[in-house]
């Protein structure tokens, strides 16, 4: 069954009087457990299309329908809901908060949710484990590198049990050594946990380990490949 | 953890919110400490005027307050004093005698209140003897003699019973007072030269300081070196129930000093008993009953069951004899607030200014807030926390500032008397100045902080609020 489905997606953004078309009628469908890398140069309309799915930016015509909901038909209060129940981020730039440690930005969320002081605990402990940071859980985001930062972020997307994890060039920030680690680590969630990722990028390394690639173009999909 | 998070941000930039935080800390400080010294001057006046002279409720032949005539008597006032000793909010109740007369000494006369009080203190409601200027000064009851006389410091200079020699110790007190060295080099010509009459003291002032330094410190330099002639005679003159001049010799056995010249210059006190008999007055008669109640904020209830049992007499209340008095008991916390909006209202400027740049270079991080769930309440009431922290930080320290140094200065007293003495004791108040932290103004301290943090807050929080997800993560401050 399909996680997210896009149909006849429309995005123009006006700048004065000038209309500029970011996404142009795009249709596409993501299964449960994807993989997949949204790809194309800068300017294609990769981050909009994934600011459209993620709910952070309203389409000018068009559905998105997440695990049934058309999310275009929500209210301003009900999408930021819809997104902490249902939606993990990662972002390029981590926005870790800066303020508190990685156990209490992984916790951040399931607090949010509401969740009992207990349950944030186990499964904040749990995550630090598997992104291989349960040592630097009282470490503030200034004290932990990059690529730490991110895999605190990556735990982050997950502690509130989303149905599918956005990443908007999250290795772009990264050294080869820390983007390796992060992919082997996504894929590796990706497999445990039937975890569904969607990464806009145009880094190399992740379109070489992306299990499908969408290829987009001013903001047209020209390519869709499944590639394991 | 919202609240933990507000507490967090707000020292992720230390330099500005401790600013901000001293700015509200000073601010307040310096506020409560002005109106508690204002407090505190009221609350002096009143203890004073309620101790010396009006007590909290007053009973008089209603003739009486027209021209003071001592033929106007409560005539059976001891049994009256009676009844009012067993209604039940009676803490002190005394009859006086009151009698306008001339007061003359061997240098001049003048008119004068002449009031017989019980010679027994803890009888009277009167408190006086609370006020007597020095050591040498005693009280009405510690002298068998019934013909003695306690006057005020204003009636002792005017009546020249007062002898003045400059000494070191005197010196030494106007240096402290901070008078300069050039006006003391010459004050030490005169020293422990003995002057008898103040004339004859300001006279040689005027001689050896210049004119601006005599205007300026003569009524200082007789402070610090006076000493009263304890022990003179004075003639007291009045006349009685017949209408016949009394005319009698006193001696001066005490001088209180109320820091009140209207007061001080005009009441002088004698036995009651002894001043009963020289006027033809029965045992029993006064033509003033005093009452001191258990609470001053409900004299006029008390006023009226008085009035009922007492139809006859004119009852009158502290609020009655003095307005000014209900004033500052009713509207005082509303002074308080309008002077302290006044400060606040401009510390928001300083607040509002601080949380919108918190949340101008936060854009981003709002926008990942946002983006991972946190919904426009949590953005709200987060900034809002921030701002009422930061206020009330600011605004703990300035009440413990400001009470601290009101407890110091109330403790100490702020003595304004090298600039104004005249002046405001000419009107009643004293020139030293306890302040008084009143409760109902800390209080009101704390909640008008909390009102201006949340105030201040609305409109950068709600400039949070407007930043869009999707643009906001994308923002670079």
């Amino acid at each position: 069954m399909a996680v997210i489905e896009i149909k006849n997606l429309h995005k123009i953004y006006k700048s004065g009087e000038v209309e500029v078309p970011a996404i142009r009628g795009v249709d596409l469908q993501i299964e449960q457990g994807e993989f997949t890398a949204i790809v194309g140069p800068s300017g294609s309309g990769k981050t909009t299309l994934l600011n459209l799915i993620g709910g952070l930016d309203d389409p000018t015509e068009g559905v998105v329908i997440i695990d049934g909901t058309d999310i275009t038909k929500l209210k301003d209060n009900q999408l930021i809901d819809f997104r902490l129940w249902n939606i993990g981020f990662v972002f390029q730039a981590y926005n870790l908060i800066p303020v508190l440690t990685a156990k209490e930005n992984i916790e951040f969320i399931m607090h949010l949710q509401g969740k009992s002081k207990e349950e944030r605990e186990s499964r904040t402990m749990e995550l630090l484990e598997k992104v291989g940071l349960a040592d630097r859980a009282n470490s503030r985001p200034s004290q932990l590198s990059g690529g730490q930062q991110q895999r605190v972020a990556v735990a982050r997307a997950l502690a509130s049990k989303p149905k599918f994890v956005l990443a908007d060039e999250p290795t772009a920030n990264l050294d080869s050594v820390a983007t390796s680690n992060l992919l082997d680590l996504m894929e590796r969630l990706n497999q445990e946990e039937n975890m569904t990722f969607i990464f806009a990028t145009h880094d190399q390394r992740v379109i070489d380990k992306a299990h499908r690639i969408v290829q987009i173009e001013d903001g047209h999909i020209v390519g869709d490949q499944q590639i394991k | 953890m919202i609240l933990s998070i507000a507490w967090k941000n707000i020292w992720r930039s230390k330099v500005r919110s401790l600013i901000l935080i001293g700015t509200i800390a000073f601010a307040l400080a310096g506020t409560i400490f002005i109106l508690s010294m204002m407090d505190g001057w009221m609350k002096d006046r009143n203890i004073k005027l309620i101790e010396t002279q009006l007590a909290h409720i007053q009973l008089h032949n209603p003739q009486f307050v027209n021209n003071m005539s001592i033929t106007d008597t409560i005539a059976d006032g001891a049994s009256i004093i009676e009844e009012i000793k067993d209604m039940k909010f009676t803490q002190a109740v005394s009859g006086r005698i009151k009698v306008m007369g001339m007061v003359s000494s061997s240098y001049s006369s003048q008119g004068a209140i002449i009031e017989g009080v019980n010679s027994i203190r803890k009888d009277d409601v009167s408190k006086v003897y609370k006020y007597l200027s020095d050591s040498t000064s005693k009280w009405l009851d510690k002298v068998k003699r019934n013909n003695v006389v306690v006057i005020g410091r204003k009636m002792a200079k005017k009546l020249q019973l007062v002898n003045y020699q400059i000494t070191d110790q005197s010196l030494q007190k106007l240096k402290d007072m901070g008078l300069p060295s050039d006006v003391l080099h010459k004050l030490a010509t005169v020293k422990d030269k003995k002057f008898h009459t103040t004339t004859n003291f300001y006279n040689t002032l005027e001689k050896i300081l210049t004119e601006k330094q005599f205007d300026e410190y003569s009524d200082l330099i007789a402070d610090a070196s006076h000493s009263y002639k304890i022990g003179h005679k004075i003639i007291l003159r009045m006349q009685d129930t017949k209408g016949d001049v009394v005319e009698e010799a006193f001696r001066v056995i005490g001088v209180y000093n109320t820091n009140n010249d209207l007061f001080d210059g005009m009441y002088i006190f004698v036995k009651k008993s002894y001043l009963a008999s020289l006027l033809g007055l029965g045992a029993n008669t006064v033509n003033e009953i005093a009452i001191i109640t258990d609470n001053q904020k409900k004299v006029e209830t008390y006023k009226q069951a008085i009035k009922q049992k007492f139809p006859s007499l004119l009852v009158e209340s502290i609020f009655d004899m003095d307005p000014t008095m209900r004033i500052m008991t009713s509207l005082v916390w509303v002074y308080y607030a309008i002077f302290e909006a006044f400060i606040l209202f401009a510390l928001s400027f300083g607040i509002v200014n601080t949380m919108l740049m918190a949340v101008m270079e936060r854009t981003k991080e709002l926008g990942m807030l946002m983006a991972i769930g946190m919904n426009r309440r949590r953005v709200f009431s987060m900034i809002m926390n921030e701002s009422v922290l930061l206020t009330i930080t600011g605004g703990i320290l300035g009440i413990i500032l400001g009470y601290l140094i009101v407890l110091y200065t109330g403790h100490v007293g702020i003595n304004l008397t090298k600039y104004a003495q005249q002046g405001m004791e000419a009107l009643g108040y004293s020139s030293i100045i306890y302040p008084t932290a009143s409760p109902i103004l800390l209080l009101e301290t704390t909640i008008l902080v909390i009102f201006t943090g949340v105030v201040a807050a609305i409109y950068p929080a709600l400039k949070a609020l407007k930043l869009k997800p999707a643009i906001a993560l994308h923002t670079d401050v």
